[in-house]
């Protein structure tokens, strides 16, 4: 009795085509309704809308991931195959490679929960192992598409990482991205503490003038904002707003400034001026009283502001199309915008979703780390009239 | 405040310009004047790089608008002239009591509907009944509109959906479910769009394949009794008829998270004594709904509306890396305007009147927003 490698090819068609990854949603959403028909009826309608938008977000995102480990045929012609192909069935390989990947998913999420709330002992070990088993679901997964020809994964990153350059559009995205959040946040808050700690004449409309200025639409203000920042150049230090990291810092933060002031202020006013007055009482001035009371205590309302500002900036596509034409400089947004116009030439797609992949992961890590952190900041009275 | 040395107020009002200055510096230099500079940009024809711009006035908006909406603009000018005298009028008076009642404040802010109207019948007027002037421009106003208004219908209708079903006590996994709704308003523009042009691939897209998966089951149930194979003509998601709904749905699959995020955390402030009176009182859950959590979340609900106008009107990103088909029917105000502007596709830049069209932008936010503030409730909700 010989061994064959496909045992699986004697699996009826029919029942690999019923486990086909596309009809898999629809089993999904069927066995959630039915698991809830014992629930309220309401409840029902509920699991079934949520389950098919996240199912089909989840299925989008997968496909992208996917896409990104293949080669340009596979995708542009055959991609049902494709798929298929990657979900090999008759191969026990990857049958075992996704039996481990299943298993061991949740450890990456149990990762990101460990970060984010800091456990203790016991629960360490727990969710450390959890990690390290997510880990081996992950290198599974790799090895099961390594097995069915999707080995081009390495190829299409390293590509899209030094041949399209997202490497250095990377570089460019973090440095704008994480100098313009520190400015912001720094200014913002000193702006916020001034505008409902202290008093002093025009205070109420200059908080009106900020909130009014979100009215202000982008593009009102690119063509002005261009023709302006053209004309300044300092020749003797070689200087230009124009193509220039930090003239790009320098207008997101002050496009983001009002927004945050408005998100902050709500927060600000949450906190007890006692406190103030008590730093007062002790001696302290307005600006100790602000840098060592104030600016600790906003902490959670100014780390959410500094996400969202983050999430925005690292986005940020209209102005960095127009303000950067050196392709050195470029960030990583309008890097793979320039992918897709000249994708239409050259078929490179799975560099274009290695691109996507590359732009995606650090905002997803971000989000997942720090999701806690964003909502308690909404719900800590920041969004408010 | 302790006070401290002979002026206490000058000592925090120069603190306060201190710690404001660098904030002031940057607001005023890089948003302030160039919004002030863009209304007078827009009275010139500039190509941004001949040395003197040419003064032509408000020709761009003539232009813009067409002689016709023009000329027949002078009665509508003349009713939101009187419409708006009237209104102020009210309002100076209410405004002139020494403390207007909740009723008083609330018949005069009503006075300003009048005028709300007749902008929007003059702006209805313009879009869809009129042939004159910038065709263009106005398909693509309508673009924008069209986003607005239906995608915010179901962005707002499933977002609040979801924000409902994910804060009942009884929901299972509600972590995961928000975790995965939220994800895609963390995602750029460009990606979104790639995504999408993915998903909406004619040949092999997901959502063609869906569609045949689902064909595919329900042949294999018809075979049961009658052996059949249904076969769908692949749509064409994304030709010139379709490419604007397409736009629209991965802009709503894309910003629903963000709202439904506000939506729950307005809806998790609440304090839960009120739904427990209620509960005492007899209330049943459409009761609490309605009575309670509606007008608790009317403020985030408002602020949730007034986004999402802006954020529609000035949509740019996921159109543009979307591609604009040949026909361009896809086109918005800010794609036009950055491809008159920054786009040398005619080797003529229109910086004058790309911006006039931005200003025609500003003016059609701030009308939203100010329609949108009419709804906001006088009563200050203080818990």
């Amino acid at each position: 009795m010989h061994w064959d490698p496909n045992i699986l090819a004697t699996v009826p068609e029919k029942i690999i085509r019923i486990a086909n990854p596309f009809t898999f949603i629809a089993w999904f959403t069927i066995g959630v309704v039915i698991l809830v028909a014992w629930d309220r009826t309401r409840l029902k309608i509920l699991y079934a809308v949520k389950s098919l938008w996240v199912g089909f977000s989840i299925l989008a995102m997968l496909w992208v991931i996917i896409s990104s480990m293949g080669t340009s045929k596979d995708f542009v012609q055959v991609p049902e195959k494709a798929l298929m192909q990657f979900f090999d069935y008759h191969n026990p390989a990857t049958m075992t490679a996704m039996a481990v990947c299943l298993a061991c998913c949740g450890g990456i999420v149990a990762l990101a929960v460990m970060l984010a709330r800091r456990p203790t002992g016991g629960e360490y070990s727990f969710y450390a192992g959890q990690g390290l088993l997510g880990a081996l679901g992950l290198g599974a997964l790799l090895a099961g598409a390594h097995f069915n020809g999707f080995d081009h994964w390495r190829e299409n990153y390293i590509r899209a990482w030094t041949i399209a350059r997202m490497g250095d559009y990377m570089i460019n995205s973090v440095l704008i991205s994480v100098g313009s959040v520190g400015l912001i946040t720094l200014l913002s808050a000193m702006a916020t503490y001034a505008l409902t700690k202290l008093e002093f004449p025009g205070r109420d409309s200059m908080l009106y003038l900020f909130v009014a200025s979100l009215a202000i639409p982008t593009q009102l203000i690119l063509v002005p904002l261009f023709l302006m920042m053209r004309n300044w150049h300092v020749a003797a230090l070689n200087f230009s707003f124009m193509d220039s990291r930090f003239g790009l810092i320098i207008i997101y933060a002050a496009l983001s400034l009002p927004f945050t002031i408005f998100l902050l202020s709500g927060f600000f006013r949450s906190l007890p001026s006692e406190l103030g007055e008590a730093a007062a009482i002790d001696g302290c001035g307005e600006f100790t009283t602000f840098s060592r009371i104030y600016f600790p205590l906003a902490a959670p309302g100014l780390t959410t502001a500094a996400i969202f500002n983050f999430i925005g900036i690292w986005n940020e596509y209209n102005f960095a199309l127009v303000f950067i034409t050196n392709p050195d400089l470029k960030t990583l947004p309008v890097g793979l915008y320039y992918l897709v116009v000249t994708q239409q030439y050259a078929a490179e797609w799975p560099a274009l979703f290695a691109g996507i992949v590359i732009l995606f992961v650090p905002t997803f890590l971000i989000f997942l780390i720090l999701q806690r952190q964003i909502i308690a900041g909404l719900t800590l009275g920041s969004v408010k009239g | 405040m302790i006070v401290r040395g002979k002026h206490p107020g000058a000592r925090q009002a120069a603190v306060a310009l201190v710690l404001l200055a660098p904030t002031l510096v940057l607001f005023g230099v890089f948003m302030v004047w160039p919004a002030i500079d863009a209304l007078r940009i827009s009275l010139y024809n500039w190509t941004g790089f001949s040395p003197r711009p040419e003064w032509v006035g408000i020709r761009h908006f003539r232009d813009m608008f067409g002689a016709t909406v023009w000329g027949m603009g002078v009665p509508f000018l003349l009713a939101l002239a009187v419409a708006l005298a009237a209104a102020g009028l009210l309002n100076w008076r209410s405004g002139r009591q020494t403390e207007p009642t909740l009723w008083q404040r609330r018949q005069a802010k009503w006075a300003w509907w009048p005028a709300l109207l007749i902008l929007c019948a003059w702006l209805a007027w313009w879009l869809y009944g009129t042939q004159d002037g910038d065709d263009f421009f106005r398909w693509c106003v309508r673009n924008n509109f069209k986003l607005m208004f239906v995608g915010g219908l179901f962005n707002f209708a499933f977002a609040f959906i979801f924000a409902a079903g994910l804060s009942m006590a009884n929901f299972k996994a509600a972590k995961f479910y928000r975790t995965m709704i939220f994800f895609p308003s963390f995602i750029s523009a460009v990606g979104v769009a790639i995504l999408w042009q993915r998903v909406y691939d004619a040949r092999g897209g997901l959502c063609n394949e869906m569609i045949q998966g689902v064909a595919d089951l329900v042949s294999r149930a018809i075979s049961v009794v009658h052996p059949i194979h249904l076969t769908i003509e692949p749509i064409e998601w994304l030709s010139s008829d379709n490419m604007f709904n397409s736009v629209i749905a991965a802009a709503i699959w894309s910003g629903v998270g963000g709202e439904m995020i506000l939506l729950i955390a307005a809806i998790q402030r609440i304090p839960p004594t009120f739904y427990e009176a209620a509960r005492v009182d007899g209330a049943n859950e459409r009761q609490v709904f309605v009575h309670i959590t509606l007008p608790m979340i009317k403020e985030v609900i408002l602020i949730t509306l007034t986004l999402w106008v802006i954020g529609s009107l000035k949509v740019f990103g996921l159109v543009q890396a979307m591609g604009i088909d040949q026909d361009q029917t896809s086109s918005v105000v800010s794609t036009r305007q950055y491809e008159l502007a920054f786009s040398n596709r005619d080797n003529i830049y229109q910086m004058g009147y790309a911006t006039a069209m931005a200003v025609v932008l500003l003016v059609l936010i701030v009308i939203f927003a100010l329609g949108l503030r009419l709804f906001k409730s006088e009563e200050e909700l203080e818990f």
